[in-house]
C-alpha cells in the first residue's frame, strides 16, 4: 500500500524541515500564519501577470531562505493541477476572443486557463511553505493564542498525532491482507467491510485507552492547552512592512 | 502506603478479572507479575480509579472513590503499557505540559520543570519532535517522563520493559532503580523484576498466588504452576 | 477521486472564501458549545482518534470489481454514527485542516468551503435528516444498510453540487451551470453508490462486533437536533451566503480592492499628473485582461493609486525603523 507509506514519510519529511533553524522558521508563527492568508488573497484576487511573476519570485526567495528544496515545492504546486485544468479547459472552449498580450494575438482562454493553473500552484506552495517552516505544534499554539476554543484545538493535535499511529496500523494490516492475496492490488471490495471494520473498532478502543490515560494526568475539559509565544511589538512591525509591500505591489502593478 | 481490602473487579459479560485480593503493599519497590491475563494491568488501573471495583482500596490513608479520585491521581502516577496511548499531544514538550497545565501550574514553572526532566532522563535531543518520530527506548522515556514530571507519590508502571530493545530495556531499569520512590510495577520480565524488586506478587487468574520478597522468582515449581518460567539467566 | 472533492484555493474568489470560513466557524463554534454543554470529557480524544481514522480509511484504496478502478470512503456519515453530528463535525475539520496543511488536498482559503461541503452537509443535513430517523427505534442490518447506502449518496451529490455552486459564484469557470452540474453529479452518484456499499458494509460489521459504538451516538440526548434551531440556522446561513453571493455580483470587481477603495475614500488622496501618467503607462504594458484588471477602471481608485503607494511606502519605512529599533533592544 503505498499510498499509506507514501502519507507517512510526507508527514515525517515535512515536520523534519519544519525543525530546521533558518531566518524563516525563526519568524513568529502567527505572523507566518497571517502572511500566508494574505498572500493566498493578493494571489488569488489578481489579474495580472506581472504580479504573479513578483508573488513567485516572492515564494521563491523565500524558500530558498528557508531552505527548501525546490523540487519538493514544484510538487506540492503541481497537485492541485487535475481538478483546475479540468475548470480550466472550459476557458479554451468557451472563450475565443482574441487579444493582444504584449503585441502577441493569443485568445483569451489560453491566458485565462494559465491564470488558473497559475494561482492554483501558486497558493499550494505558499501554504507548504508555511508549513515546512513551522512545526505543528506551533501553529495549533497560535490558534489558541486568536482564542479558537481550547477544547477543539486539543483534538487538532491529537488527530494529527493519531493519524501516523492509525496510518501504520492500517499499512501493516493492508501489508499482511496483499501477502496473503498476492494477485490482487487493492483491498477486494468484499473484504473492505470487514477490514474497515476491524480498524474503525481497535481506533474506537484505542479512544478509550487515550482517554484513560488522559485521566490519570488530571485531564478535565475546560483547560488542557495552552502553549505560545507571545507577539512582540517587532512583529507588528514586521507586519506592517510586509502589508504595506503587498499594497505596493497591488497598486503599483 | 497502599491498602487493598476485599477488592474484586468484574468486566462487561460476568468477566471477573480481579477476585477477592487482601494486599498490604508498603513503601520500596513491588513487582507484580504473572502471565498474560492474570489481571496485572487492572489491578493497576483498578487503583487509580479507571475500573468499577468492589471492596476498598486506601492509598496513602485516602480511600479511592468518586470524591477522591482526582486527589488520588495527583499522588497516583500511572504510566501505561503503550507509549502511543501516553504520548497523545503533537510535541513531545506538550505531552510533558499537559498534566502541569491540568494542575493550574503557570508557565513559568512548567517551563522550568520540563527542562530539568529533560536534562535528568536526556529527553532534550527529541523534546520538539512529535512521538512518531522517537524510536521505542525514546517513546519509553518520555512517557514515564510524563507522568514523573506531575511528581506523584507513588508511581506504578505497566510492563515498562515491553517493545525495548536489550539497550532500551537496560537504560529503563537504571532509571527505575535510581528514582527511588515507591513504585508498583507491573511485567513478565522476570530478569527484570531479579533486579529491581524489594517484593512481588505473584498473581493468576485474578488471584494472589503468593506474596514475599524476591527469592519467589527462584523457586521455579511455584512460578511453572502459574504459568510463568524462571528468568532467563537462571534456565538451563 | 479525491481530488473532485477538495476545492483548492485557485479555484473560488476571496468573498466566497471568507463567506464558507464564516459560517464553517459558525457551525463550529455551536458544535462546541454542544459538546462542552454535554460535559461528555470522552469526545475529545473520540474525536481525534475517529477523526485520525477517517483520514486513514480514505486512503486505503478498494478495487472495484468488474471495472478495474479503486475508490475509497468518504467518512462524514460514519463518524457521525460512531460520535453524533456535533463531534463528527469537528473531527472532519480537524482532518480537512491537516490534509489542506501536510497533503496540499484542499486551500486554505478554500477550507470553509471544503467544511461545509465535506462536513456540514453529511452532519448537519444528511445525518439528522435522513440517517438519524431511519435508523432510530429501528435499528437493524437492514436499516443500516438502507440509510447509509442512502446518506452516502445525497451527502456526496449536494456536496458536488455546492462545488458547482461555489465555483461558479467565484466566476473561475466558464462552463454553463447545466453543463457543470450535469458533468459534476452523475461521476459523484456513481462514487456515492460505491462508498454507500462500504459505509454499511463497515457500519454492519462494526454493528455485529460492538452494537454499544453505533447505539451509544443514536441515543445520546445531548445530541438531539431542535428542528426549530435547526431551521434557525438555516436562515442565517441562507442570508450569509445570498447576502455574500449578491454582494459580489454587485458591480464591486474584488473584494481586497474594494475595501482600499473604502479605506482611502476619494478626493483627498489626489494623484499629481506626473506619477499618474507614469504609473498610468507601466499600467498600459503589463495589463494584459483589461475586462479584469482594476487599473484600468474608471474607478476612483485609479485617481488615488499614488496616494495609496504613498501611504504604504510611509508605512512600510516606519514598520522598517521600528523593527530595527525593537531587535536592536532586545538584543541590548
Amino acid at each position: 500500500m503505498y499510498k499509506l507509506l507514501n502519507a507517512m514519510l510526507a508527514m515525517n519529511n515535512i515536520e523534519s524541515i519544519s525543525h530546521k533553524n533558518t531566518i524563516i522558521h525563526q519568524w513568529h508563527p502567527l505572523f507566518k500564519i497571517i502572511c500566508t492568508f494574505i498572500m493566498i488573497i493578493c494571489i488569488i484576487s489578481t489579474y495580472q501577470l506581472l504580479e504573479l511573476i513578483i508573488y513567485t519570485l516572492m515564494i521563491i526567495i523565500t524558500s530558498l531562505l528557508a531552505h527548501i528544496s525546490i523540487q519538493k515545492l514544484i510538487t506540492r504546486g503541481l497537485l492541485g493541477l487535475p481538478f483546475s485544468l479540468c475548470l480550466g479547459v472550459s476557458f479554451l472552449i468557451f472563450d475565443h476572443k482574441i487579444i493582444s498580450f504584449y503585441g502577441l494575438m493569443i485568445y483569451e482562454g489560453i491566458l485565462l486557463l494559465i491564470l488558473v493553473l497559475l494561482k492554483t500552484t501558486l497558493c499550494l506552495m505558499t501554504s507548504y511553505i508555511l508549513i515546512a517552516t513551522t512545526p505543528f505544534d506551533q501553529i495549533t499554539g497560535e490558534l489558541i493564542h486568536i482564542k479558537i476554543p481550547s477544547t477543539f484545538v486539543l483534538s487538532l493535535t491529537m488527530t494529527y498525532r493519531y493519524i501516523y499511529s492509525l496510518l501504520y496500523d492500517a499499512k501493516t494490516m493492508s501489508a499482511s491482507y496483499l501477502l496473503k492475496n498476492p494477485q490482487v492490488k487493492g483491498i477486494d471490495l468484499k473484504d473492505m467491510g470487514s477490514f474497515v471494520g476491524h480498524l474503525l473498532v481497535n481506533s474506537f478502543n484505542k479512544s478509550q485507552h487515550v482517554y484513560e490515560c488522559m485521566l490519570c494526568r488530571g485531564y478535565n475539559i475546560e483547560t488542557s492547552y495552552q502553549r505560545y509565544e507571545k507577539f512582540d511589538i517587532d512583529n507588528i512591525f514586521l507586519l506592517m512592512m510586509f502589508m504595506s509591500f503587498m499594497i505596493i505591489v497591488k497598486v503599483m502593478v | 502506603m497502599i491498602e487493598i481490602k476485599n477488592l474484586s473487579v468484574t468486566y462487561e459479560g460476568n468477566i471477573k478479572a480481579l477476585k477477592n485480593i487482601n494486599l498490604t503493599i508498603d513503601e520500596g519497590c513491588t513487582m507484580i507479575v504473572g502471565q498474560n491475563g492474570s489481571g496485572k494491568s487492572t489491578l493497576l488501573q483498578t487503583l487509580v480509579g479507571l475500573n468499577k471495583f468492589d471492596g476498598e482500596i486506601i492509598i496513602n490513608q485516602i480511600p479511592v472513590n468518586k470524591t477522591t479520585i482526582k486527589n488520588i491521581r495527583q499522588i497516583v502516577g500511572l504510566v501505561f503499557q503503550n507509549p502511543d496511548h501516553q504520548l497523545f499531544m503533537s510535541s513531545i514538550y506538550d505531552d510533558l505540559a499537559f498534566g502541569l497545565i491540568n494542575q493550574g501550574l503557570a508557565q513559568p514553572e512548567i517551563k522550568q520543570r520540563i527542562e530539568t526532566i529533560s536534562k535528568e532522563l536526556s529527553l532534550e535531543s527529541f523534546i520538539n519532535r512529535s512521538a512518531h518520530q522517537l524510536s521505542g527506548g525514546q517513546k519509553r522515556m518520555a512517557a514515564i517522563a510524563s507522568v514523573l514530571i506531575m511528581q506523584p507519590d507513588i508511581l506504578l508502571l505497566d510492563e515498562p520493559s515491553s517493545f525495548l530493545d536489550p539497550k532500551g530495556r537496560r537504560t529503563v531499569i537504571q532509571l527505575l532503580q535510581s528514582l527511588h520512590k515507591p513504585m508498583l510495577i507491573a511485567t513478565h520480565d522476570l530478569d527484570m523484576a531479579l533486579d529491581i524488586a524489594d517484593k512481588v506478587i505473584l498473581l493468576n487468574d485474578g488471584e494472589v498466588m503468593s506474596y514475599r520478597n524476591k527469592d519467589i522468582l527462584l523457586d521455579q515449581q511455584l512460578l511453572e504452576e502459574n504459568g510463568l518460567e524462571l528468568p532467563y539467566r537462571y534456565q538451563r | 477521486m479525491n481530488v473532485l472533492m477538495h476545492m483548492a484555493d485557485g479555484l473560488i474568489s476571496v468573498p466566497i472564501g471568507f463567506i464558507f470560513i464564516a459560517v464553517a466557524v459558525i457551525a463550529m463554534g455551536y458544535s462546541l458549545k454542544k459538546i462542552n454543554e454535554s460535559h461528555d470529557e470522552k469526545k475529545i480524544p473520540m474525536m481525534a482518534v475517529m477523526g485520525a481514522f477517517v483520514f486513514v480509511a480514505q486512503m486505503i484504496n478498494f478495487t472495484i470489481p468488474a471495472t478495474g478502478s479503486s475508490g475509497h470512503i468518504g467518512g462524514g456519515i460514519l463518524l457521525c454514527l460512531i460520535l453524533g453530528q456535533y463531534p463528527a463535525f469537528l473531527a472532519m475539520c480537524s482532518v480537512l485542516i491537516i490534509q489542506c496543511l501536510f497533503f496540499g488536498d484542499g486551500g486554505m482559503l478554500a477550507l470553509g468551503c471544503n467544511m461545509f461541503n465535506m462536513g456540514l452537509i453529511p452532519c448537519f443535513i444528511v445525518y439528522p435528516l435522513i440517517v438519524k430517523p431511519l435508523l432510530k427505534n429501528h435499528l437493524s442490518s437492514s436499516r443500516i444498510v438502507l440509510s447509509s447506502m442512502i446518506g452516502a449518496v445525497v451527502g456526496l451529490e449536494l456536496g458536488a453540487f455546492c462545488v458547482v455552486l461555489e465555483t461558479l459564484a467565484s466566476q473561475i469557470t466558464e462552463l454553463p451551470f447545466t453543463l457543470f452540474v450535469s458533468l459534476m453529479l452523475p461521476i459523484h452518484l456513481a462514487i456515492g453508490i460505491v462508498e454507500g456499499i462500504i459505509t454499511s458494509a463497515v457500519v454492519c460489521y462494526v454493528y455485529k462486533e460492538s452494537p454499544h459504538m453505533i447505539d451509544y451516538a443514536l441515543v445520546d440526548k445531548n445530541f438531539n437536533m431542535n428542528y426549530k434551531k435547526l431551521i434557525g440556522v438555516f436562515l442565517v446561513l441562507v442570508v450569509l451566503i445570498g447576502g455574500g453571493l449578491s454582494l459580489y455580483a454587485s458591480s464591486y470587481p474584488d473584494g481586497l480592492e474594494w475595501s482600499i477603495g473604502g479605506i482611502t475614500g476619494d478626493s483627498e488622496l489626489e494623484a499629481s499628473g506626473e506619477v499618474k501618467e507614469a504609473l498610468a503607462s507601466v499600467q498600459e504594458t503589463t495589463s494584459f485582461l483589461p475586462d479584469y484588471s482594476f487599473s484600468n477602471s474608471d474607478s476612483i481608485l485609479g485617481t488615488s493609486t499614488s496616494g495609496i503607494v504613498g501611504g504604504a511606502m510611509t508605512i512600510f519605512v516606519l514598520g522598517a525603523v521600528g523593527y530595527i529599533f525593537t531587535r536592536k533592544k532586545s538584543h541590548v
